[in-house]
């Protein structure tokens, strides 16, 4: 038979001779296959230490299958390794170990990668892609083919069927009393308390409905191991995997550290032939969705429970396994490569970053906001950065030779992302295409960011320090050249951070006057360059500690078409009240109202109403306690803190009634009179309205409020009251 | 991430704070003029990381000296016209 | 203190101390930069470029005379060692057992690990001398002192530096 559809699930069971595949048939039937794959890990080590190996694995019972061959190592070069073949992949990773701890001086290739990256990349088929399959009476693929790529702008999206299950309340905070279901038109509540009832009715909603997608908030963490601890203890099994006799996934919560932060992941449920995704758990979801999630999976090839659940660097990691599984280059168990020696002068003048200047402070008008474009993966791609190509003499000139690992992998990445940016500047937001490719734009430009930082990442497989300390070279020459340009041109460089610059000049105010720029620019660096926008005004701030003191991304302004930019103040920080965040935003829309920078003045009386109007509802407590929540990430373990910061007392409270914190999580809290002056959100007893310490919140409502009046010269406090 | 050198601010602040004994000891009039030149000093540390002199202390003088000759250039050109005025 | 790096070729010395004496190593390593050049394998990211440049005074052909390579995992770590050759200057381990702290590394790699990488050290200490500093760990736990001990019975020489003034808190460890 031959079927074609979308690609849902592929992976393996210890049952499976090779890999199962869920399909989403265009006639919207599921189907399931099986298709025989084998997979191979490779070894390199000294020859005797090889053949030792080689009649280690023959008395193994598991049969493999070994030989010699020759693979590309990248920084080495082509070598002779032994392949270790084994039929059915589910046996991988315990024979592996078992090699590993035997023969830990060996170095192994090809031997952690996930079984659907082995796959996408072996058949050249994706997550979600539209597949033709061509199977036998047993449901045995004898050849697969995707009839598209996951480069497409707007591929065909498959007719999910979503099943949507959520708490009636944040289990976090309260106990939840019902859970919602709803799928198609559906919705019902189902309640808690008879457990009984609870799995009977999920459980005719997941065999009449046998949805491809079941989104839940706090699945992960609390919905779906309850519902598992119930149908145990009713033992009546809830058929959450559409995959007939195979258990769920389980995947233990922890905190691990990444960019100086740490960061908290939840404990995860995924499920096999149909798709779990708790929207509370998963990467960015409050950015780009379902659609950016989808589009994450077709563009990494990791299945789209992973994808959703990505960490930094595991999406742009995958990708570059894809490239190197495709072209034969081994993909180490380890990164070995380590640095060549410097000089304590190449130390100096390598071991930097972006640019970041000082802005020239205050308000400015007719401001033009230019950007490169993707700077640090165009830098890549463009001059072909890799870890295994020599760096060019010169910078910003390309190295020579074949495009390396790093630019193959970004380079139809960062096409995609030029294809989204033109095709959304010329759709209206009207267009029903306007949220998906805004969706699938936000998830390729986080893979985009992530890529620079993944190139200097210590455990990173092809990462590579002096790669990444070449990209920071040459983004420091292309932003010197731009600045050259304007300033050649006459322009007044207010301010530059890493990629873009603000620029200024007298007879400047439309997008044609700056096209010139743009091409100078251009011509120099090699690289895009693009207009983010003209601000009517914008004002970069001052230090708040220093006045004297200008501070590089704290800024705010309008640009012409009326939308608001703003960096770096309180409505941007994380841990901001939304009460104050949202006031800060009123008042900028005010503002915004303004038709140049003169008019300023004149939107003074309506912020002051506004703020007035807050203070009021503040002090007459009309404000959801909720909106005055300061959000905090606890930054390492409660007994590490030698004098607790807000967030740790808070967490001190919730540790008090058994409620345990990990680094890397956010607590919630309230300002209180009196001592401790803070109440953490999620404890049982909700807190008292009346030990909300109003003043502090009234006080931090004028900081943000001054924040903006000051650099306008508005600032006049009196006419606040 | 890789960084081993500290950043041009961190290197700054540690340049200022080992002067903390000598601004100690100045008057509080000195003491406020200091901090006048250090903060001038600040408003190009992009360029002073950007020129990676292995004594960053020497780069942070020529911008102090760098913003009182832009001061000087201002206040001569004030001068020049209120004499102008005069006239 | 001044005699601290002054190492003999067929040498390899062991220093231990606080991190709090790092600035102090750091000029040590200006100083003998003005007489030969130095390779330096950076395991704990300290290599402040700064401040050796301050105690040189700035002068290129010292910090020219330096070379540092780093190394920001134990593999990374083992695999400097293995692919040097001897060389004519004398090399210097900065924070050793830094990257063999890392407790995401399961505790039987970087044993063998360090064990792969003593011989690497003898040999190399062989040509021009050689040396090997270790700091306590931020947390200190049986493992790291495991580590700690095994490489202290493979060194000739054992140099244990405290503060001169109590400390706030007391070298438990050494």
């Amino acid at each position: 038979m031959i079927v074609t559809g979308w690609l849902l699930d592929v992976f393996t069971t210890e049952i499976t001779n090779g890999v199962v595949l869920w399909l989403l048939g265009e006639d919207g039937q599921r189907y399931r296959f099986e298709h025989t794959f084998l997979v191979t890990f490779y070894v390199a080590g000294p020859p005797e230490r090889l053949r030792a190996l080689w009649r280690f694995l023959q008395s193994q019972p598991e049969s493999v299958r070994l030989s010699r061959t020759e693979r590309r190592d990248l920084f080495a070069g082509p070598m002779t390794v032994l392949a270790v073949e084994v039929s059915r992949p589910a046996v991988l990773p315990r024979l592996f170990q078992m090699v590993s701890q035997a023969f830990p001086d060996l170095t192994y290739y090809d031997a952690d990668i996930h079984i659907a990256l082995r796959y996408s990349a072996a058949h050249r088929v994706f997550p979600l892609a539209l597949c033709q399959i061509e199977a036998d009476e047993n449901s045995e693929v004898k050849a697969i083919q995707a009839l598209d790529t996951p480069w497409e702008l707007d591929p065909a999206v498959p007719p999910l069927r979503i099943l949507t299950i959520e708490p009636d309340t944040d289990p976090g905070h309260a106990a939840p009393a019902q859970l919602i279901v709803s799928y198609d038109r559906c919705r019902y509540s189902l309640p808690l308390e008879s457990a009984q009832a609870l799995i009977a009715g999920l459980r005719a909603t997941l065999k009449r409905y046998d949805p491809d997608l079941l989104l839940t908030t706090w699945g992960d963490t609390w919905l779906l191991p309850l519902l598992q601890k119930l149908s145990k203890e009713q033992n009546w099994p809830l058929p959450l995997n559409r995959e007939p006799v195979s258990s769920v996934i389980h995947r233990k919560e922890h905190s691990y550290f990444s960019y100086g932060q740490i960061i908290y992941r939840g404990r995860q449920v995924c499920l096999l032939g149909r798709w779990h995704i708790d929207r509370h758990n998963a990467m960015l979801w409050d950015d780009y969705g379902l659609d950016g999630v989808l589009e994450m999976a077709r563009v990494t090839g990791l299945p789209v429970q992973d994808a959703a659940r990505l960490s930094p660097g595991t999406g742009i990691s995958s990708m570059q396994f894809l490239t190197a599984l495709r072209q034969g280059i081994l993909i180490p168990w380890h990164k070995h490569q380590a640095e060549h020696p410097k000089t304590a002068m190449e130390l100096l003048r390598a071991d930097m970053g972006g640019m970041i200047y000082q802005p020239i402070p205050g308000l400015h008008r007719d401001v033009a906001g230019i950007d490169f474009v993707s700077m640090y993966p165009g830098i890549m791609v463009r001059f072909n950065i890799s870890p295994e190509v020599p760096r060019a003499q010169d910078d910003l000139t390309p190295a020579p030779g074949y495009p390396g690992l790093v630019p193959q992998t970004l380079a139809p990445l960062l096409k995609k992302r030029l294809e989204f940016k033109s095709a959304l500047a010329s759709l209206s937001r009207w267009d029903a295409r306007y949220k998906p490719y805004q969706a699938r734009a936000s998830a390729n430009k986080w893979l985009l960011v992530t890529c620079f930082g993944y190139l200097g990442y210590k455990n990173a497989r092809f990462g590579r320090i002096e790669a990444h300390e070449a990209v920071t070279a040459y983004g420091r020459e292309a932003l010197l050249r731009a600045k050259e340009a304007a300033e050649e041109l006459d322009f007044t460089v207010l301010h530059m951070y890493v990629d873009g610059l603000w620029v200024q000049r007298a007879d400047c105010q439309t997008p044609r006057d700056f096209q010139e720029l743009l091409e100078a620019i251009r011509q120099k660096t090699g690289l895009p360059i693009a207009l983010d926008g003209i601000y009517r005004w914008i004002v970069f701030l001052p230090s708040k500690v220093d006045a004297r003191l200008p501070v590089p991304n704290r800024y705010f302004g309008i640009f012409q078409n009326g939308t608001i930019k703003v960096r770096g103040i309180e409505a941007r920080r994380h841990d901001t009240p939304p009460f104050i965040a949202e006031t800060q935003m009123q008042i900028l829309e005010i503002l915004a109202r303004a038709p140049d920078a003169d008019h300023l003045p004149d939107c003074l009386p309506a912020v002051a109403m506004l703020v007035k109007k807050k203070i009021a509802s503040l002090r007459a407590g009309r404000i959801p306690l909720e909106d005055l929540l300061v959000s905090q990430r606890l930054s390492r373990e409660l007994q590490k803190y030698r004098t607790p910061s807000p967030a740790a007392r808070a967490a001190i409270q919730l540790a008090r009634v058994g409620k345990q914190t990990n680094p890397g999580q956010r607590v919630r809290f309230l300002l209180t009179r009196g001592r401790p002056g803070i109440h953490s959100w999620d404890l049982p007893k909700p807190p008292d309205p009346r030990t909300v310490d109003i003043e502090r919140y009234e006080e931090l409502l004028l900081r943000a409020t001054q924040t903006f009046l000051e650099p306008l010269a508005l600032s006049n406090k009196n006419c606040l009251f | 991430m890789g960084r081993t050198l500290p950043s041009i601010t961190q290197a700054f602040l540690q340049e200022q704070e080992s002067f903390a004994r000598f601004r100690r000891a100045l008057r509080r009039s000195d003491q406020i003029a200091l901090d006048d030149l250090f903060a001038s000093a600040r408003q190009h540390l992009a360029a002073a990381g950007y020129a990676a002199h292995a004594l960053p202390f020497e780069t942070f003088l020529l911008c102090m000296l760098l913003e009182e000759h832009k001061e000087v250039m201002r206040l001569r050109q004030h001068v020049e016209q209120l004499l102008a005025r005069k006239e | 203190m001044n005699e601290l790096l002054d190492i003999m070729p067929g040498q390899w010395r062991l220093v231990l101390t606080p991190k709090s004496l790092r600035p102090t190593i750091l000029t040590l390593i200006a100083r003998l930069a003005q007489h030969s050049p130095l390779l330096i394998f950076d395991g704990g990211n300290q290599f402040n470029a700064y401040q050796v440049a301050r105690a040189a005074r700035g002068r290129p052909e010292v910090l020219k005379g330096i070379r540092v390579s780093r190394a920001f995992t134990c593999y990374q770590m083992a695999a400097l060692l293995e692919g040097t050759c001897n060389t004519t200057a004398p090399i210097l381990l900065l924070d050793f057992l830094s990257t063999f702290y890392d407790e995401s590394v399961p505790i039987t790699e970087r044993h063998r690990l360090l064990e792969k990488c003593l011989p690497l050290i003898h040999r190399l200490s062989r040509s021009a001398g050689l040396l090997v500093t270790v700091h306590p760990p931020a947390v200190p736990s049986e493992e790291s002192m495991q580590l700690i001990r095994r490489l202290q019975s493979e060194a000739a020489e054992v140099w244990l530096l405290e503060l001169p003034t109590p400390a706030p808190e007391p070298l438990r460890l050494f």
